[in-house]
């Protein structure tokens, strides 16, 4: 089982379209090439894509909409031997944004390595986080959001170091140890050993 | 898996406070320089971290609490076992006011860099313990606040001329006293 868990700056119910938009799929989604919904039920839609990873991949996926919160998807036909999952929108704990949290299963078959698909399969998805942040930004740039989403999105889209409120918490630049060697100092998260010049 | 215990002047609660709040590491773990939690759940919690020395990147930890008493996270999206995983223990010192921590932390990667991993999680579970004494001893106001830092008056005890070197990224760096 492959789990990942990203933020992004944007509400809810905007992902939701934006990941159930199938044919906008090849603009944004990383490695898809192309899409063509087979049945558009709004519930539960069948959807055959192509995706180029290390070859070029053929999937019919039956989604399951019918859970506001959650999107399933599962392969019906295709090239791995079995491949289904989920992505669960869930609103971010600080209120600025929607967390993912994408959990996939699949079984690749015996001339395949686990290995190898595994670390395709959480490349992909890591490049996920940026594509549909960039989508969202992409999508308020033409001015097609609310100025709230927007004004939500650009708090989440900061680096978390700054997150915090001004005056509220007092970080430490450096923290420094002794040890018999000298001392050590970290600064930025990285170790360094000071040295008395003799 | 390296492990690491010390007494801390505080009570099960405080310091189970300060360990379970996660967007503050920043402020005293010397490792981390980016948190942000991702998910709650009542005593599940998914965060993400930025800690340079063990991981390039970001990585997301699911933490699972028991309440006051430990603390256990795992590194999601890895295969078979790799990545960080580890424990927060506490329990209430004998004998004496405070809490003994016991931290174990494990960090795989590659499995020819088992001793690199198993070394470097052991520096970060050591200096966190350290940092969060100070921290405790700090936020708490009991005990020896800075107990293992080094003594800022330290660098002003330096003759004039005197110098101490930082190498950062092969340079070497100079700090020398000038008295001007």
């Amino acid at each position: 089982m492959i789990q990942r868990y990203f933020k992004v700056g944007g509400p809810q119910d905007e992902i939701r379209r934006h990941m159930l938009a199938f044919d906008s799929w090849p603009e944004w989604w990383p490695g898809v090439q192309t899409v063509k919904v087979l049945k558009d039920d709004p519930e539960q839609p069948l959807v055959a894509i192509s995706i180029k990873t290390v070859t070029t991949i053929q999937m019919t996926l039956q989604f399951d909409c019918r859970d506001v919160n959650t999107i399933k998807f599962r392969q019906v036909k295709g090239w791995f031997k079995s491949y289904q999952g989920e992505y669960a929108l869930m609103p971010s704990p600080d209120g600025s944004g929607t967390t993912v949290k994408i959990t996939t299963e699949l079984e690749s078959g015996m001339m395949v390595p686990k290995g190898m698909v595994y670390t395709k399969l959480s490349a992909t998805l890591a490049q996920l986080e940026e594509a549909l942040n960039n989508r969202l930004g992409a999508q308020a740039v033409r001015g097609t959001k609310a100025p709230l989403a927007t004004a939500s999105r650009a708090a989440a889209a900061k680096p978390v170091e700054t997150q915090a409120k001004p005056g509220v918490s007092r970080r430490k630049l450096g923290h420094v140890f002794s040890t018999r060697e000298g001392l050590e100092v970290w600064v930025g998260g990285r170790p360094y050993l000071l040295r008395p010049v003799r | 898996m390296p492990t690491r215990s010390r007494q801390i002047p505080a009570t099960l609660e405080e310091l189970f406070a300060v360990l379970t709040d996660y967007e503050k590491y920043v402020d005293w773990s010397p490792d981390v320089v980016g948190a942000a939690v991702l998910v709650r759940e009542g005593d599940i919690v998914v965060a993400e971290f930025q800690s340079p020395f063990l991981l390039e990147g970001k990585y997301i930890l699911e933490l699972v609490h028991s309440r006051p008493t430990s603390i256990t996270y795992r590194q999601v999206d890895q295969h078979e076992s790799r990545g960080l995983q580890g424990t927060w223990m506490l329990a209430a010192a004998t004998g004496s006011a405070g809490t003994v921590v016991t931290g174990q932390m494990e960090f795989r990667t590659d499995l020819w860099k088992r001793t690199a991993d198993r070394r470097r999680a052991d520096r970060v579970l050591h200096r966190r313990i350290d940092a969060l004494q100070a921290h405790a001893a700090a936020l708490f106001r009991r005990g020896n606040a800075e107990p293992e830092l080094a003594d800022p008056s330290s660098f002003a005890s330096l003759a004039e001329g005197q110098a101490v070197a930082v190498w950062a990224s092969e340079v070497e760096y100079r700090f020398t006293r000038t008295d001007r």
